[in-house]
């Protein structure tokens, strides 16, 4: 031990490898039991004894710092007691105070550092430590001793009364620091809370409100992570802390408030919002009419909305604190809402001016306040208001009107609860006193609404005001919310304003949330009625002319899928859908009827993300479009020709079906799943119709000529095109659930051969998909790895990576079904995966397949809608990076080494990669990729270069200093780019210019400047381009190069 | 704060004319002639010089006073000041002049013109407005450029823009 603390002391500094290596050696001797603390402390004797102050400070350093590391047990109660005293005793010593407050820090966090310990070190430091005649970080050691012994010893240091009040006044007076202030500030306020302060107040203030208000900016690099909200927040707190600062305050803050700094005033106001209520109604109320015309004035001309925002709060705050006096103080409440509804409703008297919406929502702020202010102002105006509205015929003036009448709905929704945001411990019979007017506010919203000659916007102002108040808690009854569901429906079906329309539509769904039986009861008959399902009704709709076909059923079902999301609304909606189907379908062979019909369902299911009533309809929809489907696939070429259905033979309606059937699947439980796809196999593999679970009659199975046999090479392309729902079905289902077969490689092998074999091309992107979805979920990892090397890379790859074998459209086909392979390697991480990459760079330089191989990596890369965490696909995390580790390297040599040819198929790659990977690994990993992407920027392929170019958007946006580096070549080809040339597609066009229009927000303006007149001039063609589109993005861009000026030199 | 000249303006709900893309706008092969509609796109959403309000909303510029001619290069803008003696005119019309310089092809003539009847010294506008001269040397008033510049920071909402409720 003597060694070490010898060799210590002669260290340069503490700082150095050698100090902290001895430490913690001796940390180490001292948790195993070789030495203990008291044997430090006698041979550390001698230094901390010395007379030189540097050798004492460095001996009581050492002992401090072996403090912080020591174990619990080696301080007991009697060596807390002495190393407390010994440190205590020796804070007079200026030149070890830092070293010694450390010490204490470290002491104080022992669990036998007891009550006494604390009376003694708080009394101790008041005594002995000019806090702030030190540096910052001993500062903070007094600062979070404080903490400690306050937040663990308040009882103790309660006993010190006043004396710690003062100590701790004293020892923050003066703090400069962001750091210890903010501590300090929230030890305040524990003080304020927690001692007797009425004898200090005024001392106390001054040393907080010094402070106010905030003007910290953090230093651009942000070292200490404090924003000067922290500060202000922490500050607010402290003023808020007590009503004995009240007098001190209000002058000041009233002071602060005029204000020219716009720092000043939000401080000013947000401080003022938080103290009003903690100083009381006597103490504002001799600064009303001050606060009144300051408040008013920042709201009526506010040039910002946030200081419009916090003047309103403030404004809110006094009259609460208004409200929450003893009876008599009510008369105050009353007065100051007299002057602010006089005012307002003056301005009022012209609602269509500037001045009314502002005035509206002063009205508002004070009727959200309170129940008895909100009562003041209501009886105060809305007969007024109403009368006003009643009387006037001018429509932009009726809609001012309406907008604060609206106004009051808003506040009784926030004070008295509504339906959406229902309050808590609600009182029964603490209801909106709105109610008094329920019958005039139904009478006007509702004739606002429905006079089909006024004005759009009053309209819709009715509108959103009816949709409000059948939110308000307590307010109209189911009754009185039917009658306004009927004023909706109408607007949803009849009206021709489309904006009325469409926000008619967007309330019945919000109140289909909270009041699904309503709209069960008088909206979803009526919608549903509506969609024609017999042949006179087609015919009807029809002779109505024009297009109401389209109108009708479209809009009908459109709105229908906002609106049938609940349980109940959608257990409603489903047979009836089912049925319409069978009739548009059969009967009629109305291809678009059937096909919106289908979309509709889709997009409902696809909404109810949260519902557990999905499963029940893998009984109900599935089956029934099964039989619908699989049905007219069973009878002779001759046959259906000439008879009916036919819809099902649509691919567009195939591929809705597939995705109902995929969303339903998807939301199966696993042994759900189980069932349901063991059905699925024996229909699609084995052929089976007899199942119960599709419900065709003994009749229907008489009639059908042809076996089912979808996924065979032989069966028509209408049967073949089935293939698809088996996918859906079990490509959407969980890992854990085991496929009907015995032999997985045997399966996978016969959907391999059928795909590479069959003609049809759905089936065969359809059968690559389920191959990759069986291949990425299979489990039996020597299996796999078998059929991959034999089957993948072995006979597969061999079908296309020989040029010899003549058959190109083999080699295609062969290459298309191993990227989709790959790709469900690739997501799970497989070491086999990437051997399957190889072969398709590798294909890179072939004359046919090069180009092919390249666009392969967009599905190898991009997002799948069929191989997803939705569909429960193997994906491990950070697959796409190392994808992109392991591409990189070979891309970048290949296009090296390649010849000129086909370089372009390496960028291709590349973009495709760069598209899909995570911005940081993009932003990480791209200085060397620059020269490639100005490369590809000079070829004329069009796809390439705007791809490109969106890439060097997104550096531009998160890499500026990427870009820096390379203005000088980028900006000449984007320049080029923006010109109406051979591979510049308006695409690309657009591109160019959004990536040129954004520089200006990142690059430094040193870099860029020297550019400017250049990008202006030669951005002057593109004013004139001949697309629309260009020519908006080109004055955006230039627009933003003129406003692009540089910092400011005054 | 200064007195206001217009301190209490009527605002317009602006009626939203939005252009919708077309098949035809997103048709490499069509050519998409410059409109009314365009070049109000372009102007509307000045800022101006007082409140925090657009042109449009203040009906200070309309669609129906935009008049363009694209075959023969002709544009015609009138304005109206929101009060007769507003002397904020020439500036308004100032700024309107300098967004149509940097966001027209050159070949347009164009003229900007105070509405008739709306305002005093109506001719004495026109003429600060429609002379070249005059328009460059207001511009090599450095105080002056700034204040347009401030105006045009929210022209290219182009109608769009979204005030809090």
């Amino acid at each position: 031990m003597e060694r070490l603390v010898r060799n210590y002391m002669i260290t340069s500094n503490e700082a150095t490898e050698e100090a902290k290596s001895i430490v913690y050696e001796i940390v180490y001797n001292i948790k195993s039991g070789q030495a203990t603390l008291i044997t430090l402390v006698q041979v550390l004797g001698e230094f901390l004894t010395n007379e030189d102050g540097t050798i004492r400070a460095k001996g009581t350093g050492l002992l401090s710092t072996v403090l912080a590391d020591c174990p619990q047990e080696q301080v007991n109660n009697a060596a807390i007691n002495v190393l407390v005293d010994f440190y205590c005793e020796r804070l007079s010593d200026t030149a070890s105070v830092p070293e010694l407050l450390q010490g204490i820090e470290s002491l104080a966090h022992f669990n036998s550092f007891h009550n006494e310990n604390s009376l003694k070190v708080a009394k101790s430091i008041f005594a002995s430590v000019n806090v702030q005649s030190f540096q910052q970080t001993t500062r903070h050691y007094v600062f979070q001793i404080f903490d400690r012994l306050l937040k663990h010893h308040l009882n103790a240091l309660k006993q010190m009364r006043q004396d710690f009040v003062t100590g701790f006044i004293q020892a923050m007076d003066g703090e400069k620091d962001p750091r210890n202030l903010l501590l300090a500030f929230s030890l305040i306020k524990l003080i304020i809370h927690e001692f007797d302060i009425s004898q200090h107040v005024e001392l106390l203030f001054e040393v907080t409100f010094c402070y106010f208000p905030i003007t910290f900016k953090p230093p651009p690099d942000d070292p200490y992570g404090i924003t000067a909200d922290d500060l202000k927040i922490a500050l607010r707190e402290c003023l808020s802390a007590t009503p004995y600062f009240a007098e001190l305050a209000m002058p000041l803050l009233l002071e602060k408030l005029t204000s020219s700094s716009g720092n000043a005033k939000k401080d000013s106001m947000e401080t003022l919002t938080a103290c009003a209520p903690v100083y009381g109604a006597k103490s504002i109320v001799p600064y009303l009419e001050d606060l009144w015309d300051y408040l008013k004035d920042e709201i009526v001309n506010a040039t910002d909305d946030s200081f419009e925002d916090i003047a309103l709060e403030a404004i809110k705050s006094i009259v609460a604190t208004l409200s929450s006096g003893i009876i008599n103080r009510m008369d105050h409440l009353q007065q100051f809402l007299k002057t602010v509804v006089t005012e307002c409703m003056e301005n009022l008297k012209e609602p269509e001016l500037k001045l009314a919406k502002p005035c509206g929502k002063i009205l508002m702020y004070c009727a959200m306040a309170s129940d008895p202010a909100f009562n003041i102002v209501m009886l105060a105006t809305l007969r007024v208001l109403i009368q006003q509205y009643k009387e006037n015929e001018l429509a932009t003036r009726k809609k001012g009107i309406l907008e604060v009448l609206r106004v009051f709905i808003t506040a009784s929704k926030i004070l008295y609860g509504s339906i959406e945001n229902p309050l808590e411990n609600l009182d029964a019979d603490f209801v909106t006193p709105l109610s008094t007017f329920k019958d005039s506010y139904m009478e006007i919203f509702s004739s606002a609404l429905l006079n089909q000659n006024e004005y759009s916007d009053l309209r819709l102002c009715g509108l959103l005001g009816l949709h409000d108040m059948i939110l308000l808690h307590q307010f109209l009854n189911d009754e009185e919310i039917g009658i306004i569901l009927q004023y909706f429906n109408r607007a949803v079906l009849e009206e021709i304003d489309q904006e009325i329309s469409n926000e008619a539509l967007k309330s019945l769904a919000d109140i289909a949330k909270y009041k699904p039986n309503i709209v069960l009861e008088v909206t979803l008959p009526v919608f549903l009625d509506n969609l024609p399902c017999d042949k006179d009704e087609m015919k009807i709709d029809i002779i109505r002319g024009m297009n109401v076909k389209e109108a009708n059923y479209v809009k009908i079902l459109d709105a229908l899928s906002e609106l049938a999301i609940e349980p109940i609304l959608f257990e409603a909606y489903v047979p009836q859908i089912l049925n319409k189907l069978d009739f548009a379908s059969s009967t009629e062979n109305d291809l678009e009827y059937s096909e919106s019909l289908l979309k509709s369902l889709h997009s409902l299911l696809l909404k109810k993300t949260n519902h557990s009533d999905i499963s029940r309809y893998v009984e109900v929809i599935v089956p029934h479009l099964l039989t619908k489907s699989i049905g007219p696939s069973l009878y002779d070429k001759s046959e259906v020709n000439n008879t009916i259905q036919c819809v099902f033979f649509d691919k567009k309606v195939i591929k809705i079906v597939t995705g109902i059937i995929s969303v339903i699947t998807k939301n199966l439980n696993a042994s759900e799943q189980s069932i349901f796809i063991s059905q699925m196999f024996e229909i699609f593999v084995k052929g089976n119709l007899n199942l119960k679970y599709l419900g065709f009659s003994d009749q229907e199975k008489a009639s059908f000529s042809v076996e089912f046999n979808p996924l065979s090479v032989e069966s028509s392309f209408h049967q073949q095109n089935l293939t698809l729902l088996f996918t859906a079905a079990v490509g959407s289902c969980r890992k854990e659930v085991p496929y009907p077969l015995p032999n997985i490689s045997e399966f996978l092998s016969k959907i391999i051969e059928i795909s590479l074999n069959t003609k049809n091309e759905l089936q065969r992107h359809s059968l690559a998909q389920l191959g990759a979805s069986i291949l990425n979920k299979w489990n039996q990892e020597s299996e796999l790895s078998q059929f991959i090397e034999t089957k993948i890379l072995g006979e597969l790859r061999n079908h296309f990576a020989l040029s010899s074998t003549g058959n190109e459209a083999i080699r295609q086909t062969s290459l298309d079904i191993f990227i989709w392979l790959t790709k469900a390697l690739i997501l799970r991480a497989h070491i086999l995966g990437y051997r399957c990459i190889d072969q398709i760079t590798s294909r890179f330089n072939d004359q046919t397949l090069g180009k092919r191989a390249s666009e392969g990596f967009e599905v190898l890369i991009g997002e799948s809608d069929s191989l997803n965490k939705q569909s429960f696909a193997v994906i491990k995390t950070l697959y796409k990076q190392r994808f992109f580790n392991y591409c990189m390297p070979i891309l970048a040599e290949g296009f090296k080494l390649s010849n000129d040819e086909v370089k372009h198929n390496y960028l291709i790659a590349l973009s495709h990669l760069l598209r899909n990977i995570p911005k940081q690994v993009l932003l990480s990993e791209l200085p060397p990729l620059i020269p490639l992407l100005i490369y590809s920027l000079s070829l004329p392929d069009a796809e390439l270069k705007s791809s490109t170019i969106d890439t060097f958007y997104i550096i531009s946006a998160n890499a500026p200093h990427i870009i820096s580096e390379h203005v000088s070549s980028l900006i000449p080809l984007l320049l080029s780019s923006t010109k109406v040339d051979k591979g510049n597609t308006m695409r690309v066009r657009i591109s160019a210019l959004q990536c040129l229009g954004i520089l200006p927000d990142h690059v430094p303006f040193d870099v860029l400047f020297p550019f400017k007149s250049k990008i202006l001039r030669e951005l002057s063609a593109a004013l004139d381009d001949k697309k629309r589109l260009v020519r908006k993005q080109a004055v955006d861009c230039r627009s933003k190069w003129f406003l692009f000026i540089g910092p400011r030199t005054d | 704060m200064p007195e206001l000249i217009n301190a209490n303006p009527t605002i317009y709900t602006s009626k939203k004319s939005h252009r919708v893309i077309t098949a035809e706008e997103e048709d490499e092969n069509i050519e998409d002639k410059i409109d009314s509609q365009e070049v109000f796109d372009l102007i509307r959403s000045i800022s101006d010089p007082e409140h925090p309000l657009t042109l449009e909303e203040l009906n200070v510029t309309q669609l129906d006073h935009v008049t363009v001619d694209d075959n023969n290069d002709r544009i015609v803008i009138e304005f109206t000041p929101t009060i007769p003696h507003c002397s904020m005119a020439t500036l308004i019309g100032l700024c309107i002049r300098v967004r149509l310089l940097r966001s027209l092809p050159e070949r347009f003539k164009v003229d900007i013109n105070v509405r008739k009847g709306t305002h005093q010294s109506e001719q004495a506008v026109n003429k600060q407005l429609n002379d070249k001269e005059r328009v460059a040397a207001a511009l090599e008033n450095t105080h002056l450029l700034e204040v347009v510049n401030q105006c045009l920071t929210t022209a290219n909402a182009r109608g769009n823009i979204s005030r809090h409720k």
